[in-house]
């Protein structure tokens, strides 16, 4: 056996040491002590206390039972291939989102949560804007009614989008407090909610988005004009609004927030 | 099964011309706000590479504001020297970057390997030590050298189990990488005293064997007695066996770095510096009294595990909760 079979045989063992795979990396070694079965006590455990660290309210939203189920059978779907643990559970809510319970809410907010724990993740300690200069909302003052039209916009690269059927950020905002981690029937209950995270300073900052606004903002961060954003907008969905008003006042707000870097036009 | 090695006629150049850092402590990011708030009488730092490598955000920065008080020295858990998957030419470069940034005096991981066929384990996994094995990871050892254009430095890890294929014993295959590879040694002393007992051999002949001008910094660390075999958990003060070690190897090499290394139950940054005290006092031979920091540790929950612990656990100064 050279180098290479040996090390694919000893890393099936460690990841399954009760099975065949078990057996055939045990006939390759010798110890005094556990031997194989230490290295695949610290292989689950360590894997699996990481993701706690990195989902802390989905996992006491779920209880550890539940929690340490799911990421199992995520790990035993997707085993690490990345150098970095926090990166662990970045196809989690994929694999949620596939195996989960259909018409569960609680299985849905579960999802919803590690979406939104892995965007916090990515958000802190990914690429920030901490050394450039921002749009400033006077910025856009300049701007004929044509040209704004054809502006577009260069959104910040921490700027994260989110869409959920249940109110996960506020339930998430509860449990961080040291509120109940069990979801109240209010947080179960389907009912949108639409978030930013930018980050500034380091932080990340959470903002909650009429849900008029969103396709809006969603346009503008997939690069389309002005125009064409704004062409999104479903005035007879919101009677409610003096839509002219809310639309300045979102573009002002969002530029205020650090959403974008730029503007251009074409 | 495991044979000793001509080893090649050793430099005679101390450290390989390395810097001798004096005593330092592993940073670990609940200590962030202690580190910047009040400082430490650590000497050096030693961060885990991986945490940093990938970071765009106040890690990073953070770690930066460090380095310019102090030398940092950059401590791998992931190169996986040993394996039979290609380098990871990515992490790699990354690897670069960072330590131009933070001007590290020289990068170290372990002789391991962490994976394969594109799979991480996040754990150090033992080396058959066999002359297949040594020529791959002296060839892989040249090329990260060739690549990072700076020193590469091997831990010991701790050892659970040995392969049957093993041909050498453990001091003469790490030896011979050193020399082979021309690349220096970071000797895990508590590591060499969790292996030794393990396997049944002899730790001070396991230090003795090593060429000691290539041992280019020192670990020292707890572990615990589960009565089978010792567990390397970097959760308790550092044994008297341990001092005992560094203190003869210092005898023989007067000048090393030495990093306290210390991951779970974890103690505060102000405790850890008296700890680092206890190991500077053992190391100009004092007497040392018993580290206050022995207590009764409690593994519920679970089995300990092994260290060193390469995830960054979020827990910065600056929480990292969204804003309400």
């Amino acid at each position: 056996m050279n180098l290479a079979e040996l090390q694919a045989t000893f890393l099936r063992g460690v990841r399954d040491p009760g099975g065949e795979a078990g057996h055939a990396a045990e006939a390759l070694v010798v110890s005094s002590g556990p031997g194989l079965v230490t290295y695949s006590g610290a292989y689950w455990t360590r894997l699996l206390e990481a993701a706690r660290e990195l989902f802390p309210v989905t996992r006491a939203t779920a209880g550890d039972e539940v929690f340490d189920a799911l990421v199992s059978d995520y790990l035993q779907a997707h085993p690490p291939a990345g150098t970095n643990l926090t990166h662990l559970g970045a196809d989690l809510a994929e694999h949620l989102g596939r195996t989960r319970p259909r018409n569960e809410d609680w299985a849905e907010l579960l999802e919803e949560l590690v979406v939104f724990e892995q965007a916090v993740l990515e958000v802190f300690d990914g690429p920030g804007e901490e050394e450039r200069s921002l749009l400033a909302p006077e910025a856009l003052a300049r701007f004929t009614p044509e040209s704004w039209l054809a502006a577009v916009l260069v959104p910040v690269p921490s700027l994260r989008l989110l869409r959920f059927r249940h109110r996960v950020s506020e339930h998430w905002l509860r449990v961080r407090a040291g509120g109940e981690a069990t979801p109240t029937e209010e947080h179960l209950a389907p009912s949108e909610e639409y978030l930013t995270l930018t980050r500034q300073d380091y932080r990340v900052r959470r903002q909650v988005l009429p849900a008029a606004s969103w396709p809006v903002l969603s346009a503008l961060v997939d690069g389309r004009s002005v125009g064409d954003a704004l062409s999104e907008l479903r005035f007879d969905d919101h009677p409610e609004l003096d839509l002219e008003t809310a639309v300045g006042e979102w573009f002002r707000s969002w530029c205020a927030a650090g959403f974008f870097l730029d503007v251009s036009e074409t | 099964m495991s044979g000793s090695r001509a080893v090649a006629p050793a430099v005679t150049t101390p450290r390989l011309g390395l810097p001798n850092l004096g005593f330092g402590l592993g940073l670990r990011s609940p200590h962030f706000p202690a580190w910047l708030r009040d400082g430490s009488r650590s000497d050096w730092i030693e961060a885990i590479s991986e945490n940093f490598m990938d970071s765009r955000g106040r890690p990073r920065r953070l770690l930066r504001e460090l380095a310019e008080q102090r030398p940092v020295v950059l401590h791998g858990v992931a190169l996986s020297i040993g394996s039979t998957d290609p380098l990871d030419l990515a992490y790699l470069a990354a690897l670069d970057d960072l330590a131009r940034e933070v001007d590290a005096p020289y990068v170290s991981d372990h002789l391991c390997w962490t994976g394969v066929g594109g799979e991480v384990s996040h754990d150090l996994l033992p080396i058959p030590r066999t002359e297949e094995a040594l020529r791959h990871v002296v060839g892989r050892v040249g090329e990260v050298q060739d690549r990072l254009q700076r020193r590469l430095v091997l831990e010991n890890p701790s050892r659970y189990l040995d392969f049957k294929a093993s041909t050498l014993d453990e001091p003469s295959f790490l030896a011979a990488v050193a020399e082979e590879a021309d690349c220096g040694i970071l000797l895990d002393l508590n590591n060499v005293v969790v292996t030794c007992r393990n396997e049944g051999s002899d730790p001070q002949a396991f230090v003795a064997a090593l060429p000691v001008e290539r041992i280019v910094q020192v670990h020292v660390a707890g572990h615990v007695d589960l009565g089978t075999h010792l567990l390397d958990t970097h959760d308790a003060p550092v044994p008297d066996q341990v001092l005992g070690l560094l203190r003869e190897l210092l005898e023989r090499a007067p000048e090393l770095p030495v990093l306290l290394e210390w991951d779970a139950q974890l103690p505060t940054l102000a405790e850890l510096d008296d700890e680092l005290d206890r190991v500077r006092a053992a190391a100009r031979g004092e007497t040392v009294a018993a580290s206050p920091l022995e207590r009764s540790r409690s593994h519920e929950g679970g089995a300990p595990v092994p260290q060193p612990w390469p995830v960054m656990t979020p827990h910065w100064d600056a929480p990292r909760e969204p804003d309400a």
